[in-house]
C-alpha cells in the first residue's frame, strides 16, 4: 500500500495494477436454474468468466439471455444453483446469509436502472449510506473526491426527490465508489436517462476506471454505452457467445446481430 | 365492480386479516359485555323465583322504623278467610348488610367485597319459601344456626361444631346444626345463608320481642289469591283497595302486601340495577375499545388505497366512474364488517368467559351465570360492526374516487391539496369536543347520564380533533424522540426516524389508537393521586387519631367504642355515625337531586366532647361544643346551598313525620369524614335509620409506648375479625392500595383498547414494509444486515408508540387536571400529579411499540433481496 500512497485516494484503496493476475470478479462454471420440471429456465449455462482489476466489462446480449442473473449471482444477490463466484480471493457461493451481507457493505458497489436511492436520506446520506451501515468512518479524502467528480456539492443536502434523473444516478455512482469496493455492478444505469445525461454518467464511469483505477461491470442493451467499456461480453441463452477487447459501436451492433441469430 | 370488490377481498388475505382483527376484537368486547350483563340477568330472575318459591302472598311494613310488623299482625293475618298459612320471619334490614357474620374455624370471616352474608330467621316450613334442610335439622333453640351447603362447604362449616358470630350486639355463639338447600340446586349466586330462630335473630339485633320483617302467607286451594290480598291488606290497617305500585308513594298505608308475580319482579328489579351499572361500565369500556378501532379501521383503509393508487387510476383509464370506485371500496368494507362481526360475536363469548375469570382473579367473582346470546347481542354487534367499518371506509372510499387516471402511470395521487382545509377541520372539530367537555363539566347535568353523555361524546370528538391535527406535530415529535436513536444506532437509527416522520398523517392516526387508551389511564393516574393527596390531606389536617377503626359492608358494633375506652392504652376514644336525611330547607341552587324539593345530606353525630387529639372539622364560625339536641353544625358550602348563616334555624324532619328546628351553631370546612351536618347524637337516632358505628378513633395514652399501644389494639382487632383495625400509618396504606385497585382494574379494563391500538401499529407498520419493498431491497443491497432491517422497523414502532405515549399522557394529565379542578371542593379539593408513574406510562407505551413490531420486523427481515429490487 505504501507505495501508492502519491497515487488518487481511489487508487490508494485499490490493489490494481500490483496484481493484474488476479481478477476482482471471477465466475466458475456457474450455473443458474429457474423452477423445476416443465417450467425450468436454465438462466445461466455453465459460464466461465473473470473481470480484471482495474478493467470496465459492458455486458450485452438479448433480453433474457441471463445478464442480470448473471450479475446478481456475481454480486452476491443471488446464489448459482452450481459452480462457484468470487470477489477478489473469496468465494462468495461459500458466504452465510451474514457475511454476503458484510461483503455488499464492503467489496461490492451497486448501481441500478431506476431505484437507487432512499427517499427519506440526503443525496450525501445516500452515499455514506453503506459505510454508515457498517458504522465506519468514511474516508473523507476519497468522499471528497469523488464528490468533486460527481459535480454534487451544491446539491449534497436534498433529498432525492429534488434531483432530477441524472442527478439521482450521479449519486448513484459516488455510492458506489466511495466504499471504494473491489468491483461495481451496474444493471442498465442509463437506460432511464436521456442519452446527453447518459452519455455524462458513462462518462463519469469511465474516468473512475480510468484515472481511479476501479473494477466495473456494466450491464447495457446500448451499443453507445457499451462502446465506453475496455471489454464487451455477448451472452446468448445463458453462454458466453462473444467478447470484443477495445469496442466500438460497429463492432458491437456486428457482435450483436450475429448473437441474436445463433 | 361488486366483483371487482370480492376479488380484491379474496386477493388480499393479510391486509384482511389485519383489518378483521381490529373489528373483530372491538365488537367482540361490546358482545362480552351484553352477554355478561344477560347472563347474570338470567341467573338473577332464576334467583328471584328461589327467593319467593311457593308463597303466594308477601306482608311488609310500609315504613320498617316507624311501624314494623309484629306477632299480633301474624295472627290477624292466620285469622283471615282464604289464608291457608302463614309465617312470619326476622330478617336483618337491608341498610345493614352483612350485620351478621360467623368466624371460621380458622379465626377469620368471609370477606364482605363479594357477595353478601344474610341472616334470616329461619320458617320451618316446606309449604312456604323455597329451602328446605339438607342434612341435620332446622335451628330450635337459641343461638342454634343452619347454613346453606355450598357455604357449608366452601368454608368449612361442620355439623356440631360452636361457632362464634358477629352481631351488632355484640359476640355470639351458636352450634351448627344442619344445612339447607336454597330452591332446586341452591343457586345463591355466591352468598352465604344463615339460619336462626326468629328469637335468635331478635337478640342479635336488638329488636322487640314480637317485631317480625315479613308474613309470607300460603292461600288456601279454592281461595282467590286477589281476594285474599284485599282482606289482608285491610285486616293490617291499610284503606281499601290500596295500590302498592309506587314503592315511593306509600302514605297512609301499614302495610305492604304483594302476590306472587309481583315480589319475583320487585327481586328482578332490584337485581337488573345493580346489573344494569355493571353492564354499563363494561359496555363503556368496550365502547372505548371500538372506538379505537375506527381509527385503525380507518388507517388501514386508507393507507391500502393509498397503495393501489396505481390499481385504481387504471381502473378510471378504462372508463370506471368514480362512484364506481367509491362504491368498490365501500361494497368491501361491508363485506368486511359483516363477516368479521360474525367472528366478533363468537370471540365475544369468549371474552366473556375470559373476564369472569379475570375478575375472579382479582377477587371480584361473578355468580355463575350462563352464556346467553341473545337475538338482540347478534343484531347490535351485527349493526355496530359492519356500520363501524362502513365509516371508517367512507373517507379513503372518496379518497378514493378521487384518483385521477393518470395516477395508472404516474404512481402517485394528489390528495396532498386539501391538507388545510383538513387542520382547520380538525381545530372545529377540536372546539366542538371542549364545548362539550364544558357542558359536562359545568353545565350544570342534573342526572349522571347528564353528565357523562357529554363528557364522554366530548372526549371521543376531543379525540377525533386531536388525531386530525396530530400530523402537524408528529413529524416534528417523531424527530425530537428519534434524536437519541442517531447516536445510538447510526443510519438505522437515523432511517427508522425518518421513515416514521415521512408520512406524518399515517404515524398520527396510528398513534392516536394509543394516545386515547393511554390518555383515559393518565387521566384516571392523576384523579386517582388527587384524591390520595386529598385523603393525606384530610389525615393531616383533620384526623389526629394513632387508630382507627373501619369496617366494609357492615356497622361496627358499639361495644367496639367501650372495650377501647376501657383499655388504659387508649387516652381518648371516640367515634363518628354517619346517615342520610332531607333538610326540608329550600336549596338555593340545584342540589335537589330526587327533585322532591329538599335538600338531600349526610347527616353525622359523634360524642363533640371528646375530639380533642383526634378529629378536627375545621370550624370557622360558631363552636361544635354548642351543638345540643337544638343546634346543628353545617358545612360551609350546604351553609352557601341553604343560605343560612350561624344562628340561623333550619329544619330537619325526624322518623316520626315530626319536624324539629334546630340553630346553626357552627361552620365547618372539612366535611369528608362529617359530610355537609353534624348534629346531637339523640337527633340522630330519631332522624336516620343508622344501627352502629362507622368510624372508631383512638388516641395513645401519654404513658403508652407505641409498641404497647399497637399491641393493645392489635389485641382488640383480632376480637373482630370482620373490622378493619389500623394505625394512622396503616389506615393511608390501605386506602392507598384501595385506589391502586380501582385503577389496576381500570388499566385491566382499557388493556384491550391498548392491545387493539399495539395490533394497529403491527397492521400499519407491516403495510408500510409492503409498501417500501424496494426500498428495503436496495438498503439490503447495500449491505444492510436483517438484524439492521429488524432494528429499524421496531425503532420506527417505538416512534409511533412514543409519539402515542406522549400526546396520551399530556392529553390525559390535562384531562385529569381539568377533572380534578371541576369536582366540588368538598369532594376534591388537593390536585397531584403522579410524574414518576406517568413517565413509567410513556417509556412502557414507547416500549409497547417494540412487542407490535416483532412480525412486520421479522417479514421485512426475510424478504429476499433481488424481488424486493425487480418488484
Ligand atoms: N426469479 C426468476 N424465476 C424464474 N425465472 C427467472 C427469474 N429471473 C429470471 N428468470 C428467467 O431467467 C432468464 C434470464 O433472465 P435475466 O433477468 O437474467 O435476463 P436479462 O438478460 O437480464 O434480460 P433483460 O435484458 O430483459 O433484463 C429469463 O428467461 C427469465 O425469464
Ligand atoms: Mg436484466
Amino acid at each position: 500500500m505504501s507505495t501508492q500512497a502519491n497515487s488518487s485516494a481511489i487508487g490508494s484503496n485499490q490493489t490494481i495494477g500490483l496484481a493484474t493476475d488476479r481478477p476482482a470478479a471471477q465466475a466458475v462454471d456457474a450455473v443458474k436454474v429457474y423452477g423445476a420440471g416443465e417450467t425450468e429456465v436454465v438462466a445461466l449455462n455453465n459460464v466461465n468468466i473473470s473481470f480484471a482489476t482495474g478493467q470496465f466489462t459492458a455486458i450485452m446480449g438479448p433480453s433474457g439471455s441471463g445478464k442480470s442473473t448473471l450479475m446478481h449471482c456475481m454480486a452476491g444477490l443471488d446464489r448459482l444453483s452450481s459452480g462457484s463466484s468470487h470477489i477478489g480471493d473469496i468465494n462468495i457461493s461459500e458466504l452465510s446469509e451474514k457475511e454476503l451481507t458484510l461483503l455488499r457493505r464492503t467489496s461490492v458497489g451497486f448501481i441500478f436502472q431506476g431505484f437507487n436511492l432512499i427517499p427519506t436520506l440526503t443525496a450525501i446520506e445516500n452515499i455514506k449510506l453503506p459505510m454508515q451501515l457498517g458504522r465506519q468512518k468514511p474516508n473523507d479524502e476519497l468522499l471528497n473526491e469523488v464528490i468533486e467528480a460527481v459535480g454534487l456539492r451544491d446539491r449534497l443536502d436534498h433529498r432525492p426527490t429534488e434531483l432530477s434523473g441524472g442527478q439521482q444516478q450521479r449519486v448513484a455512482v459516488a455510492r458506489a465508489l466511495a466504499s471504494a469496493p473491489d468491483v461495481i455492478f451496474a444493471d442498465e444505469p442509463t437506460g432511464n436517462l436521456d442519452s446527453t445525461t447518459g452519455a455524462e454518467i458513462l462518462d463519469f464511469m469511465r474516468r473512475a476506471v480510468t484515472e481511479f483505477g476501479q473494477t466495473i461491470v456494466m450491464v447495457t442493451h446500448d451499443p453507445v454505452a457499451a462502446s465506453y467499456a475496455d471489454r464487451v461480453v455477448v451472452l446468448a441463452d445463458g453462454n458466453i457467445v462473444d467478447e470484443i477487447h477495445e469496442p466500438t459501436t460497429e463492432t458491437i451492433l456486428t457482435a450483436l446481430s450475429s448473437a441474436s441469430q445463433a | 365492480m361488486l366483483i371487482l370488490a370480492l376479488k380484491n377481498l379474496a386477493n388480499n388475505k393479510l391486509r384482511l386479516s389485519l383489518t378483521a382483527t381490529a373489528i373483530v376484537l372491538g365488537v367482540g368486547f361490546v358482545v362480552s359485555s351484553l352477554v355478561l350483563r344477560d347472563g347474570l340477568k338470567d341467573s338473577f330472575a332464576s334467583l328471584s323465583e328461589d327467593i319467593v318459591g311457593q308463597t303466594d302472598l308477601q306482608v311488609d311494613a310500609a315504613d320498617e322504623t316507624k311501624n314494623p310488623l309484629s306477632v299480633a299482625d301474624l295472627e290477624t293475618v292466620r285469622g283471615i278467610d282464604g289464608v291457608d298459612l302463614a309465617e312470619g320471619s326476622v330478617a336483618a334490614s337491608d341498610s345493614s348488610p352483612n350485620a351478621i357474620q360467623a368466624i371460621k374455624s380458622d379465626g377469620s370471616t368471609i370477606p364482605t367485597q363479594g357477595p353478601p352474608q344474610i341472616a334470616f330467621g329461619w320458617v320451618d316450613q316446606p309449604e312456604l319459601g323455597s329451602s328446605r334442610i339438607e342434612d341435620g335439622r332446622a335451628p330450635e333453640a337459641d343461638n342454634e344456626w343452619i347454613v346453606d351447603l355450598d357455604a357449608a362447604a366452601t368454608h368449612e362449616f361442620e355439623i356440631g361444631e360452636t361457632y362464634d358470630f358477629i352481631t351488632p350486639t355484640g359476640r355470639q355463639s351458636g352450634e351448627l346444626v344442619g344445612t339447607f338447600r336454597f330452591g332446586e340446586d341452591n343457586t345463591t349466586n355466591g352468598a352465604t345463608l344463615y339460619g336462626f330462630t326468629n328469637d335468635t335473630m331478635r337478640d342479635y339485633l336488638d329488636l322487640d320481642a314480637d317485631y317480625l320483617s315479613t308474613i309470607q302467607i300460603r292461600t288456601a286451594d279454592e281461595a282467590d289469591v286477589a281476594e285474599v290480598l284485599e282482606l289482608v291488606s285491610v285486616a293490617l290497617g291499610n284503606p281499601a283497595n290500596a295500590s302498592f305500585d309506587d314503592a315511593d308513594d306509600l302514605d297512609g298505608l301499614n302495610v305492604i302486601v304483594q302476590d306472587q308475580t309481583d315480589l319475583i319482579a320487585e327481586s328482578e328489579d332490584q337485581f337488573n340495577v345493580a346489573l344494569d351499572i355493571f353492564g354499563g361500565i363494561l359496555l363503556g369500556f368496550a365502547l372505548v375499545s371500538l372506538f379505537v378501532s375506527i381509527f385503525i379501521i380507518a388507517n388501514t383503509f386508507s393507507i391500502v388505497t393509498a397503495q393501489r393508487v396505481r390499481e385504481l387510476g387504471l381502473l378510471r383509464a378504462v372508463g370506471a366512474t368514480p362512484g364506481q370506485i367509491r362504491l368498490s371500496v365501500l361494497v368491501e368494507s361491508i363485506v368486511i364488517g359483516l363477516v368479521t362481526s360474525l367472528i366478533g360475536i363468537g370471540v365475544g363469548v369468549l371474552i366473556a368467559v375470559g373476564l369472569a375469570a379475570i375478575l375472579d382473579a382479582v377477587g371480584l367473582s361473578l355468580p355463575p351465570f350462563e352464556l346467553v346470546v341473545s337475538p338482540a347481542t347478534v343484531i347490535i354487534a351485527l349493526a355496530v360492526g359492519t356500520i363501524v367499518t362502513v365509516v371508517s371506509a367512507l373517507s379513503p372510499a372518496i379518497a378514493a374516487s378521487r384518483t385521477s387516471p393518470i395516477a395508472a402511470i404516474t404512481g402517485t395521487s394528489d390528495s396532498n391539496g386539501r391538507t388545510i382545509g383538513r387542520y382547520i377541520a380538525g381545530a372545529a372539530v377540536l372546539l366542538v369536543g371542549f364545548a362539550l367537555l364544558a357542558v359536562g363539566l359545568f353545565g350544570g347535568g342534573e342526572t349522571v347520564t347528564a353528565i357523562i353523555a357529554p363528557l364522554g361524546a366530548g372526549a371521543a370528538v376531543l379525540f377525533i380533533g386531536i388525531t386530525m391535527l396530530s400530523p402537524l406535530v408528529a413529524g416534528r415529535i417523531s424527530r425530537v424522540l428519534g434524536a437519541p436513536f442517531r447516536p445510538l444506532f447510526g443510519i438505522t437509527g437515523e432511517l427508522s426516524t425518518e421513515n416514521a416522520a415521512r408520512n406524518p398523517r399515517r404515524t398520527a392516526t396510528t398513534a392516536a389508537a394509543l394516545m386515547i387508551g393511554l390518555s383515559l389511564v393518565s387521566m384516571a393516574m392523576v384523579m386517582g393521586e388527587s384524591f390520595k393527596a386529598e385523603f393525606n390531606r384530610i389525615l393531616d389536617t383533620s384526623v389526629q387519631a394513632d387508630y382507627l377503626v373501619t369496617s366494609q359492608g357492615s356497622d361496627i358494633p358499639f361495644e367496639v367504642v367501650d372495650v377501647l375506652d376501657d383499655n388504659d392504652a387508649f387516652a381518648q376514644v371516640n367515634s363518628v355515625r354517619a346517615g342520610t336525611a332531607e333538610l326540608t330547607n329550600e336549596p338555593v341552587d340545584s342540589s335537589d337531586a330526587n327533585g322532591d324539593g329538599g335538600y338531600d345530606i349526610t347527616v353525622s353525630t359523634t360524642d363533640y366532647s371528646a375530639l380533642d387529639g383526634l378529629l378536627d372539622f375545621g370550624v370557622t364560625e360558631g363552636s361544635l361544643d354548642e351543638i345540643d339536641d337544638t343546634s346543628i353544625a353545617l358545612l360551609d358550602t350546604a351553609a352557601e346551598d341553604l343560605d343560612v348563616e350561624l344562628g340561623d334555624t333550619v329544619e330537619l324532619p325526624l322518623n316520626d313525620d315530626s319536624l324539629v328546628e334546630l340553630s346553626v351553631a357552627a361552620i365547618y370546612t372539612d366535611g369528608q369524614i362529617a359530610g355537609s351536618t353534624l348534629i346531637s347524637p339523640t337527633q340522630f337516632e330519631q332522624a336516620t335509620d343508622t344501627v352502629g358505628v362507622q368510624l372508631v378513633l383512638a388516641k395513645r395514652g401519654e404513658a403508652t409506648s407505641v409498641v404497647d399501644g399497637d399491641m393493645a389494639f392489635d389485641a382488640v382487632g383480632a376480637e373482630y375479625p370482620n373490622l378493619t383495625f389500623d394505625s394512622a400509618a396503616e389506615f393511608r396504606e390501605s386506602f392507598s392500595s384501595q385506589i391502586d385497585t380501582i385503577l389496576n382494574t381500570l388499566t385491566a379494563l382499557l388493556g384491550l383498547a391498548i392491545f387493539i391500538a399495539l395490533l394497529g401499529i403491527a397492521n400499519t407498520l407491516a403495510l408500510s414494509v409492503f409498501e417500501r419493498t424496494k426500498e428495503i431491497g436496495l438498503l439490503r443491497a447495500v449491505g444492510m444486515s436483517r438484524r439492521q432491517v429488524r432494528r429499524m422497523i421496531r425503532l420506527e414502532a417505538s416512534l409511533i408508540s412514543g409519539l402515542g405515549a406522549v400526546l396520551g399522557a399530556t392529553i390525559g394529565v390535562a384531562l385529569g387536571v381539568v377533572a380534578v379542578i371541576a369536582i366540588p371542593d368538598s369532594f376534591i379539593s388537593e390536585l397531584a400529579v403522579p410524574w414518576s408513574r406517568i413517565f413509567l406510562l410513556v417509556a412502557l407505551g414507547s416500549v409497547s411499540g417494540l412487542v407490535a413490531a416483532l412480525l412486520p420486523a421479522f417479514r421485512a427481515a426475510k424478504m429476499a433481496v433481488l424481488t424486493a429490487i425487480d418488484s
